[in-house]
């Protein structure tokens, strides 16, 4: 088997005396699109964080392509950086930047790929959320939904071997997000690298991620293949999934 | 026992902002060797800064010529001592008010904006997503605004300077009826070369101030639009203080000095 993209070994975050995450173990791979779910406040967001390098765990390791990060040593730091794309939650758009330049400014930054092939890039990546029209608007001048999108074509455009997406259809119309949630699938599978999406969007979350890690109380309640979620043991996950779908499936016939 | 607690905190916060502004000083001096910036930034800086704060600069540095003439007034009108005009406005235009009020003025209108931006994009996660992208975001929002507000205060001074002498030659002429020549001769006669060093030397470290002071409010943003409020609060109050404190060092040495 080939060499995991990303080794999270025995990774614990404590904040304000509070356990957030607790003893997270794993190895993710090419190709996997790892659905990070749970309840709300669970630690979902600070494992992203972790796996970003932007959160320093207390106690454990974490190996980003093949490197243990060592979070003081600022090159270290730096080059795992350039290896992971991450879609933040509220968006984190420059907003003395137009859309087509919040696409291109981590390109233009690492300074590897020249002007005309990075704006190709950004103009594919655009394209690819349906946002090919609103480059040359600024973050202010759009709906959140659009926002979104963007930091989702962002971190597309950068082609990063890890991609991180937190909560990647939040706000979106009931189209956009089935087409963002498939244009995840297929950016993993593109360039052989690994997504990890964390949502509450479980039904359109289901048919595109290979691997589900279910967080309670900041630790791994459930780590195991989409297809076979079913024969899960954690009374929690399955509780979980039933209520999320059932909610789904109600809200569906009502409207 | 509720003051001990009360004055506790009080040394503990203090204490917290004066190592965070050193901190802030030694990363920004850290992040200026090599000097590598994006110079594009620095010259979008430098027009934001520096060419957008002449007319204010101007208008306040001749006001201030103006008063410190007025000032002298009832003493020229008494003793006819005219040569004293021209060399109590040089000598607090050049060495005194001219700096210290246009970094005040500076403080408010660049430092406070800094404040206000940095702390919203610390909000806004946009220096976490610098982070993300493994760019240095002290290299790249707080070095250009650095050097942009240093260079731009020491050069707004100068014109301030101009200006604060021109208003003060007005109104010599027009208000104390002193002839041009007069005044300019009285000028050079007062040889206020070191007076111009020392508002420069001041008008730099000013610059540091406000540029280290306006970073470390910004950054140490929490708490969402409130917090912002806050650090732009904080951001106004210590560059004051922290102007006149070094004001009043510089002049002192300066005197220790001999000047």
């Amino acid at each position: 088997m080939s060499l995991p993209l990303v080794s999270l070994q025995n990774i614990a975050v404590r904040y304000r005396k509070k356990q957030v995450l607790r003893e997270l173990s794993g190895d993710f791979y090419a190709g996997e699109v790892v659905g990070v779910i749970g309840r709300g406040g669970v630690g979902k967001t600070q494992l992203l964080r972790v796996l970003t390098t932007l959160l320093r765990p207390n106690t454990g390791t974490l190996v980003l392509m093949g490197k243990t990060v060592v979070w003081w040593q600022r090159r270290t730091l730096v080059e795992v950086r350039k290896s992971v794309g991450l879609q933040f939650q509220n968006f984190a758009l420059f907003d003395f930047l137009d859309v087509h330049h919040n696409v291109t400014f981590p390109l233009e930054h690492q300074g590897i790929l020249g002007a005309e092939e990075i704006s190709s890039r950004a103009r594919e990546a655009l394209d690819r959320v349906g946002l090919a029209s609103a480059a040359t608007l600024f973050p202010g001048e759009l709906s959140g939904g659009m926002r979104r999108r963007v930091a989702i074509a962002r971190v597309m455009a950068a082609r990063p071997p890890i991609a991180v997406f937190d909560d990647p259809v939040a706000g979106l119309d009931p189209i956009n997000s089935a087409k963002i949630m498939r244009l995840l699938g297929d950016f993993a599978q593109e360039g052989k690298r690994v997504v990890f999406v964390a949502t509450h969007d479980l039904e359109r979350l289901f048919p595109v991620a290979t691997r589900l890690l279910f967080l309670h109380n900041g630790a791994v309640d459930y780590d195991g293949p989409t297809s076979q979620r079913h024969l899960a043991t954690s009374p929690r996950f399955l509780d979980f999934v039933e209520a999320a779908t059932e909610t789904a499936a109600d809200f569906s016939s009502t409207v | 026992m509720q003051w001990v607690s009360s004055i506790g905190k009080g040394t503990l916060d203090i204490t917290e902002l004066i190592g965070g502004l050193f901190l802030t000083l030694a990363r920004v001096l850290r992040s200026l060797v090599p000097p590598r910036f994006d110079t594009y930034e620095l010259r979008r800086q430098l027009y934001i800064i520096g060419v957008r704060s002449i007319p204010i600069v101007i208008l306040t540095a001749f006001v201030v010529g103006i008063i410190m003439v007025v000032q002298t007034a009832t003493y020229v009108h008494k003793t006819g001592a005219t040569g004293f005009a021209a060399a109590v406005g040089g000598v607090a235009v050049l060495s005194e008010i001219g700096p210290a009020l246009i970094g005040i003025m500076f403080s408010g209108r660049v430092g406070a904006n800094a404040t206000a931006e940095f702390g919203t994009m610390v909000v806004s996660e946009q220096v976490d997503a610098l982070k993300a992208l493994a760019i240095d975001p002290m290299r790249f929002l707080v070095v250009p605004r650095f050097v942009a507000i240093v260079v731009s205060l020491v050069l707004l001074t100068v014109i301030g300077d101009v200006f604060g002498i021109l208003g003060g030659m007005a109104t010599s002429h027009f208000v104390l009826h002193i002839d041009w020549q007069s005044f300019v001769n009285a000028l050079l006669e007062s040889e206020l070369l070191d007076e111009l060093l020392v508002g420069l030397i001041k008008a730099a470290t000013f610059g540091v101030v406000i540029s280290v002071v306006s970073t470390t409010y910004g950054f140490g943003v929490k708490g969402g639009a409130r917090g912002v409020g806050r650090a732009v609060n904080g951001c106004v109050v210590t560059t004051a203080l922290g102007i006149f404190m070094l004001d009043y060092v510089i002049t002192y040495l300066w005197f220790l000095w001999g000047g």
